[in-house]
């Protein structure tokens, strides 16, 4: 795994994405999908969001490569403030900045063979002749761990793995700084999922990239990234380093995400669980104080406060509760035993 | 086959071979696959996509599609013989006998009539009562899955509620009827983790309470270490191990098992990415021998030449490995996992 040197690289700050839903034949109410995030990312680290359907994760992420508009806030990544560019200038910095989508088969057209996919972005972004292309798509081919004679396939062919490997390839081919992976190894079995993980880090040593892994698989989330962020209904809750999110949650939606997760072994079968009731409301018209009102054990009347915003709980662990501020105070380090002691 | 045959045993698999007719080939998607399921027991059935694990519950319930076509095999529910049944008595025993859950509840129900009215329809075929006492026996399985507030909800159609209240819809319309055994295919893939914990809870407690079977296929091994009690794994067609679900987590002897169990992330343990070499093989070419050889660190000449038989590894607990079997003497190291693989 790589370390990071600490500087960001890639900064978001207030990041905002609403959408308009049509009630009538003239009115709109506003869906806010993304909700003032902001998060930095140190070259060559790994930031992990993580959150259920619906929390706003790939929205975030697709704003933070201007596929979609942001609404309002600021990306930066590296010298560029990419909310500044317009629309033919971020073209031109799509080179730098790339994507690997959840459904391996479905991101890659059926009727392109493998050659010509990966020399797509070569002839969008590079200034390549045509004998270069082709050695630097054959490079991309070992780099990935597939055949030069795969070239000629078209996607079909091949199996989730394969086909996920290739859009690995593609994303990387014009050498770019930093990488969405929108949840790159959800429709991958078990056996193969380790190995796209595997070449997803070796690649990132290689190549010094920098990734945002967007999943729901909070196993994966803990493998893969040095920073987590947890959102819930368009915001973030908790966000901290790998270790602060999953040795010492602080959130009561972080707590319970993490209990809900089976652990593969049954002598472990029966442990104490955080159960979060009901299941997550309508992000339409949410009300101004905490998200998880609705669904949390711990709930009191300051929570309808609007709010809460990030507090401090460790060195890089921040978490959005009005508990922490009560916990800190309780002088609790383990904060579900305080939670617990206040229900 | 080796084990005895007690009274607890509700649902007999002999022999079932299923293949499928295709253009390319014969595949050969369940392969000689024997297996018994007990009353009150939850089994898990684990195994990659194309393993079989979802053609092996459609041939219990004879739901196999064209070009599919079970060829050879004996299917025992409570003594009697489902593949010689009609397919009248078919029709009783499905829905009734043995009920199904499916991965998708919003594809599986009926966009055009209200969850109560699809419950209620159930009630109605079984117990032959008339539609206002069907009406109300469904809103009492509403409210047993948990679902708030079951008389308004009653009178929701499907694409009014959210998945988890859908697979709560699904789980209520197939208990409705008490079956004796219960099938989930891949009940909470594709639900959110706080949600999937609220099913399985149902599902174990109506399980439980009801004294069915319950075959629960899934390709999560989390689930079925919370969930069940004893597991079988299949690859490319064939059962490679089943086994109590302690032991099989605890000292899985076939090297697929193992690799499966070593390749599965851990929310609580940091432990390097593990992996299976290679990929699913291709299901009308399966490799000779032990279909899993080209993937198999442990793998010899021998397991490419012949087809290892199921051996005892312990108490209730079978594979088909050569190395368990004695022919080849080996170790298994579970470092093999570990190893990078180009």
């Amino acid at each position: 795994m790589t370390y990071a040197n600490g500087e960001a690289f890639v900064q978001i700050r207030n990041l905002r994405k609403d959408f308009p839903i049509r009630v009538g034949m003239f009115s709109h109410v506003r869906l806010r999908a993304v909700d003032d995030i902001s998060f930095d990312i140190p070259k060559g680290a790994t930031m992990g969001l993580v959150g259920e359907s619906g929390c706003g994760k790939t929205t975030a992420g697709r704003c933070l490569l201007r596929l979609i508009e942001p609404t309002s806030g600021e990306i930066r990544m590296g010298e560029h403030n990419l909310t500044d560019l317009k629309s033919e200038q971020v073209s031109q910095m799509r080179g730098r900045m790339q994507m690997v989508f959840q459904d391996p088969g479905g991101s890659l057209t059926p009727r392109m063979t493998i050659g010509n996919i990966l020399r797509e972005p070569l002839d969008l972004h590079t200034n390549l002749n045509a004998h270069e292309k082709d050695q630097r798509v054959r490079q991309l081919l070992s780099q990935v761990g597939l055949q030069p004679d795969h070239l000629t396939r078209y996607p079909h062919q091949f199996s989730g793995g394969q086909q996920q490997r290739i859009g690995v390839a593609r994303a990387i081919a014009t050498h770019p700084d930093f990488i969405v992976l929108d949840e790159p190894t959800s429709a991958l079995d078990v056996s193969v999922r380790g190995q796209i993980l595997r070449l997803l880090t070796q690649l990132q040593e290689e190549m010094g990239l920098t990734y945002l892994f967007i999943s729901h698989d909070l196993s994966v989330i803990k493998h893969t990234c040095n920073q987590v962020a947890v959102m819930y209904l368009g915001r973030i809750v908790e966000i901290g380093s790998t270790e602060d999110i999953f040795d010492s949650p602080t959130h009561p939606y972080t707590q319970a995400l993490l209990s809900a997760v089976p652990i593969p072994d049954p002598a472990q079968r029966g442990k104490e669980r955080l159960k979060l009731p009901g299941e997550v409301p309508s992000p339409i018209d949410l009300p101004p104080g905490c998200r998880l009102y609705s669904r949390c054990p711990y709930r009191r009347d300051a929570c309808l406060q609007p709010g809460p915003p990030l507090l401090q709980v460790g060195e890089s662990h921040q978490a959005a509760c009005v508990l922490v501020d009560e916990n800190i105070r309780l002088g609790g380090s383990n904060t579900a035993s305080a939670l617990s002691q206040l229900s | 086959m080796i084990e005895v045959r007690n009274s607890d045993t509700l649902l007999e698999v002999r022999g079932l071979h299923t293949y499928f007719y295709t253009y390319e080939g014969v595949v050969k998607a369940v392969n000689s696959v024997s297996y018994r399921l007990n009353r009150g027991e939850i089994t898990g059935l684990v195994g990659e996509s194309g393993s079989g694990k979802s053609v092996t519950a459609q041939s219990i319930i004879r739901l196999v599609k064209a070009p599919g076509k079970v060829v050879e095999g004996e299917v025992w529910l409570d003594g009697q013989d489902l593949m010689s049944c009609s397919e009248a008595e078919m029709q009783t025993i499905r829905g009734r006998k043995i009920s199904m859950i499916f991965q998708e509840p919003r594809a599986a129900l009926n966009p055009l009539f209200t969850v109560g009215d699809q419950i209620s329809r159930v009630i109605q075929l079984r117990e032959g009562c008339s539609r206002s006492v069907a009406d109300s026996h469904a809103v009492e399985m509403m409210r047993a899955v948990e679902i708030a507030d079951p008389d308004r909800r009653a009178n929701a159609y499907p694409h009014e509620l959210s998945g988890g209240m859908c697979q709560r819809v699904m789980v209520a319309m197939a208990l409705s009827a008490n079956p004796l055994l219960l099938i989930a295919d891949e009940p909470t893939t594709g639900l959110d983790v706080t949600v999937q914990a609220q099913v399985l809870d149902l599902i174990r407690l109506r399980v439980k309470s009801a004294g069915s079977a319950c075959l629960f296929i899934t390709h999560d091994l989390g689930v079925v270490a919370e969930l069940c009690e004893r597991v079988i794994v299949m690859y490319a067609g064939r059962v490679v191990e089943q086994g109590p679900v302690a032991e099989i987590f605890s000292s899985p002897r076939h090297p697929y098992t193992q690799g499966l169990i070593a390749s599965t992330l851990r929310v609580d343990i940091d432990k390097p990415i593990s992996t299976i070499p290679g990929t699913v093989p291709d299901a009308v070419n399966l490799p000779s021998g032990c279909t899993f050889h080209p993937r198999c660190p442990f793998a010899e000449d021998l397991c490419q030449q012949e087809e290892p038989q199921m051996v005892e590894a312990g108490k209730n607990h079978t594979t088909r490995c050569h190395i368990v079997s004695g022919r080849i003497e080996r170790e298994m190291l579970e470092e093999a996992w570990t190893l990078e693989t180009a």
